[in-house]
């Protein structure tokens, strides 16, 4: 948003509610435009773009719902649309959030209150719109390193930041099996059926697996048998400058020739 | 604000019709902090209020429930707002009434509410008519 104060559309068929909502929201330092019922805030807000609805559920004619699905379609998820509707009415809160509004404010207004309210709004619709925009920035990078022939894998699979929902949303070619799992096998019983399980689950997705952490030829061995193809940790070697990498990759293939 | 003779509660006539600390509260949000936008308030309310009130009738006597449902629900609301808890709540009552069709006893409840609103009429000259 840039400098000019934001805009804020007030639909109210009611007067007293109308100026008084208003006053609350200049004395904010926001920019108010009325308008009387729902087709008054449709016409209104095509001729002056707002920032903001806030809208009577209760009019005659279009009600605030009906607008409030009209103006959602129109605008896309981002944008704040604020029902006004009374404390004792449930039924029609449930209502507002079917057809798309942002939030309520419950009546009687709390005309202390109100201003603050919508500046928390508005700020909170700012922050999502910036994650949005970033989530879509990174999954542009994601998809350009893919292009040029990178492979993805998600790190420490099962704990701290990696969430299932990651698996659907990101270009991955691998999982890595975090090594707290791996650390416990082959005898701890819950260790070996979540490993388990992330392999299968990586199968069924159509990823690579990687377990982390592999640190004896019994670890390497239950992996193995669990059908997870690639192995990291001290048991394979240790990490090491990249010149000494072709010696130790000779040293590994003789082994492997030896078994 | 100083009490004014309305505010004084006279058993005969019930409870003061306007609860003055509602409108004071409209200061709080007034841009010079004075009792201008509360005044203002009133005026519209005293404007609007009368073609309300002749919607209801209308819906009463051609027994139109949604008509007295929508009439009743926006003058409750605006009727709370000027401090007048008394005759919102007859709007309320009347609002009920129009949920359940109930259109002989919202004509009851009109009556009431038609006597309370002269009463909130009076009381709202009288702030007009104090020194702003």
């Amino acid at each position: 948003m840039n400098d000019r104060p934001w805009r804020i559309l007030v639909a109210d068929d009611e007067p007293v509610t109308r100026e008084l909502i208003k006053a609350a929201l200049e004395k904010a330092g926001f920019q108010v435009f009325l308008a009387e019922d729902g087709e008054d805030a449709l016409r209104q807000f095509s001729d002056v773009p707002c920032d903001m609805v806030l809208l009577d559920v209760n009019m005659p004619g279009l009600n605030g719902h009906q607008v409030c699905a009209h103006l959602r379609r129109q605008l896309g998820e981002e944008f704040p649309i604020v029902m006004v509707t009374g404390m004792d009415d449930m039924a029609s809160i449930e209502r507002a959030f079917e057809a798309g509004a942002t939030d309520f404010i419950a009546k009687p207004i709390n005309w202390a209150l109100i201003g603050h309210r919508v500046r928390y709004l508005f700020r909170g619709c700012q922050v999502l719109h910036d994650l949005h925009a970033a989530n879509r920035r990174h999954m542009a990078i994601l998809d350009a390193l893919r292009a040029v022939g990178l492979q993805l894998s998600l790190d420490d699979f099962g704990t701290g930041y990696s969430s299932l929902s990651y698996l659907k949303r990101l270009p991955l070619n691998n999982l890595k099996v975090d090594q707290s799992f791996v650390r416990g096998l082959p005898d701890d019983r819950e260790s070996l059926a979540i490993v388990r399980a992330i392999v299968s689950l990586a199968k069924n997705l159509g990823f690579t697996v990687t377990a982390e952490g592999v640190e004896t030829a019994d670890h390497a061995r239950v992996l193995g048998a669990l059908d997870c193809e690639t192995l990291q940790g001290y048991f394979i070697d240790k990490p090491m400058p990249a010149e000494h990498l072709p010696a130790a990759l000779t040293r590994q293939w003789r082994r492997e020739d030896l078994s | 604000m100083h009490a004014t003779p309305k505010d004084i509660r006279d058993p005969q006539a019930g409870p003061a019709p306007i609860d003055r600390k509602v409108l004071d509260q409209y200061r709080e949000i007034d841009p010079s902090g004075g009792p201008g936008l509360a005044h203002r308030i009133v005026r519209i309310y005293i404007d609007s209020a009368a073609e309300t009130l002749r919607q209801i009738e209308q819906a009463i006597a051609g027994r139109d429930p949604e008509a007295l449902r929508q009439a009743t629900h926006s003058l409750k609301s605006s009727t709370a707002s000027i401090g007048a808890m008394s005759l919102a709540d007859l709007f309320r009552e009347l609002e009920a009434m129009a949920k359940a069709a109930r259109i002989d006893d919202a004509a009851v409840v009109f009556d009431e509410a038609r006597n309370e609103y002269e009463r909130v009429l009076v009381a709202l000259r009288d702030l007009l008519a104090e020194a702003p």
